[in-house]
């Protein structure tokens, strides 16, 4: 399927391609990922930003994969849980944000292999400053093709009555990386065109993986930065 | 003398390459670190004062302001801009021997992993910080490493991971490196690393960020 309308229900197995003007990346929120405050990028950094949200558009392939499981596919059992017979181990932290989840949605986004190859060329033209840049856009393109899916999960979790989670992933508080492997036998297989490295690196490099919690009591926590343990991150807000 | 030191310690912190680049504004129409270390090697300054008041000055400046979050990535990246032009003046001087690196200092992104921006922005910042640079580049194995070592034996290493699941791949690495080159000072760094990492590993020393890298590095063995 390509495209979904607003109001269309969110499908099991499914892999979204997501226009880029869908995503409606700014240039503030381009500026902010880089670690300033909206408008205080120094010259010419927002001129790249502007030229080189342009260039993305043309490169951008970005595309959601979705599966959604439901109660008694999915058993929560302390710091782990079980889906579909898959056991995943979020840790405490995230499996007490989970507890009471009927269902769950886990997903992979990708901006594409076509926005690895550019930032590339970005940064072959020897200016770092637009291949940094070109590198956040990439970044931000396929957290914002997250939150893209994560306002369909909050759609259809209205329609089952219930509440959404925040969006958690491997490599995240005490979750780690490797459960990628696990994460990904659940979904549809090459999904989006990912492929998990050994190391559990996703490829194309901009791509996420995660999974969101639905249930009647669920929460979403106001401020991701409250669940995240990176003390050193720049983007600690 | 000291004027035109500080003047190109005040442009490699604030990225003006040469008079024709127009940022930052108020510098416009102004000598960039291109034509202020042509100047100064003209006037006599020696290629070891230039370097060491002039470049190390200014990137150290804006490493420190880098730790602190006052600058970001770009900011960073546009200083070694400058800092590569000036050093096109110095790499005569290098070759020559009349100047002298701090040390020399081999970089890479360890096997299994492709992350790279972190890790150059360490390379520009040791560069800046007066030290030659031999970068491997990224998926670098445990037998690059050691062939870099015996090439330029007595360097420091650094190491960069950004996932967990490749910064166990340092493990390897180091216990190698200490296995033929049992000096060599190893430097960890990555967004997963952390002090506690480095020390069960058997690494030297964790830096959150490249300034860290040099300061250590400069403490530890320069
Ligand atoms: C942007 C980003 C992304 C982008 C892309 C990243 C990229 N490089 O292409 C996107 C959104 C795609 C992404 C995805 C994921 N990410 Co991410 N991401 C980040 C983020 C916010 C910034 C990374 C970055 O570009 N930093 C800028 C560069 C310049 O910083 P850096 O590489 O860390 O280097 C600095 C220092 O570390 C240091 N340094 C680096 N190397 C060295 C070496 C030495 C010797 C020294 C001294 C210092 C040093 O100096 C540099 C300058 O200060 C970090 C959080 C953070 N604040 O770091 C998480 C982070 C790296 N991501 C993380 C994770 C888990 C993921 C995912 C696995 C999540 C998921 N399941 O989807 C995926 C994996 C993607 C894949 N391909 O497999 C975790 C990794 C932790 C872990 N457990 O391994 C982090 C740390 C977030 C967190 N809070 O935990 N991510």
């Amino acid at each position: 399927m390509d495209f979904l309308e607003a109001d269309a229900p969110l499908l099991d197995g499914e892999e979204y391609s997501v226009e880029f003007e869908a995503l409606a990346l700014n240039p503030a929120q381009v500026e902010w990922a880089m670690g300033y405050e909206p408008g205080q990028a120094p010259e010419p950094v927002p001129g790249v930003i502007a030229e080189l949200l342009v260039e993305a558009s043309r490169h951008a392939s970005v595309k959601v994969g979705v599966r959604l499981f439901r109660a008694p596919e999915v058993l929560l059992d302390g710091a782990a849980m079980q889906v579909d017979g898959v056991v995943l181990n979020p840790g405490d932290r995230i499996a007490g944000l989970l507890s009471g989840a009927r269902e769950v949605a886990i997903y992979a986004a990708t901006a594409g292999s076509g926005v690895d190859d550019w930032i590339r060329a970005q940064f072959a033209t020897g200016d770092p400053v637009r291949g940094y840049v070109a590198d956040t856009i990439g970044s931000e393109l396929v957290e914002r093709a997250a939150d893209w899916l994560e306002e369909r999960v909050i759609d259809h979790a209205i329609g089952l009555g219930c509440f959404t989670t925040s969006r958690f992933s491997p490599g995240f508080c005490e979750w780690d990386v490797s459960e990628q492997h696990a994460l990904f036998s659940l979904l549809p297989r090459a999904c989006c065109g990912i492929t998990l490295t050994e190391t559990a690196l996703m490829l194309p490099v901009k791509s996420v993986s995660g999974l969101i919690g639905m249930g009647p009591e669920c929460e979403r926590a106001t401020n991701a930065c409250m669940v995240c343990t990176m003390k050193t991150c720049f983007r600690r807000r | 003398m000291d004027d035109i030191l500080q003047r190109i310690a005040t442009c490699i912190e604030r990225g003006k390459v040469n008079a024709t680049s127009p940022y930052p504004p108020d510098l416009k129409g102004q000598d960039g670190a291109h034509e202020l270390t042509k100047a100064a090697l003209e006037m006599g300054v020696s290629p070891s004062d230039v370097l060491a008041q002039g470049l190390v000055v200014g990137m150290n400046s804006i490493g420190r302001k880098f730790s602190e979050n006052k600058v970001f990535v770009p900011d960073l990246l546009m200083a070694s801009k400058a800092m590569q032009a000036a050093m096109v003046h110095l790499k005569p001087f290098f070759e020559s021997g009349e100047a002298k690196h701090r040390g020399t200092f081999i970089i890479g992104t360890v096997q299994g992993d492709l992350h790279d921006i972190g890790k150059n922005l360490v390379s520009m910042v040791m560069e800046g910080g007066g030290w030659q640079v031999i970068d491997l580049g990224v998926d670098v194995s445990t037998e690059k490493f050691l062939d870099a070592l015996n090439a330029h034996p007595g360097s420091a290493v650094g190491l960069s991971a950004l996932l967990t699941t490749t910064m166990v791949n340092m493990e390897k690495t180091v216990a190698a490196v200490r296995a033929q080159h049992p000096d060599t000072k190893i430097i960890v760094g990555g967004a997963p690393l952390t002090a506690e990492y480095a020390k069960k590993i058997g690494a030297d020393a964790y830096a959150p960020d490249p300034q860290g890298a040099l300061d250590y590095l400069v403490g530890a063995v320069a």
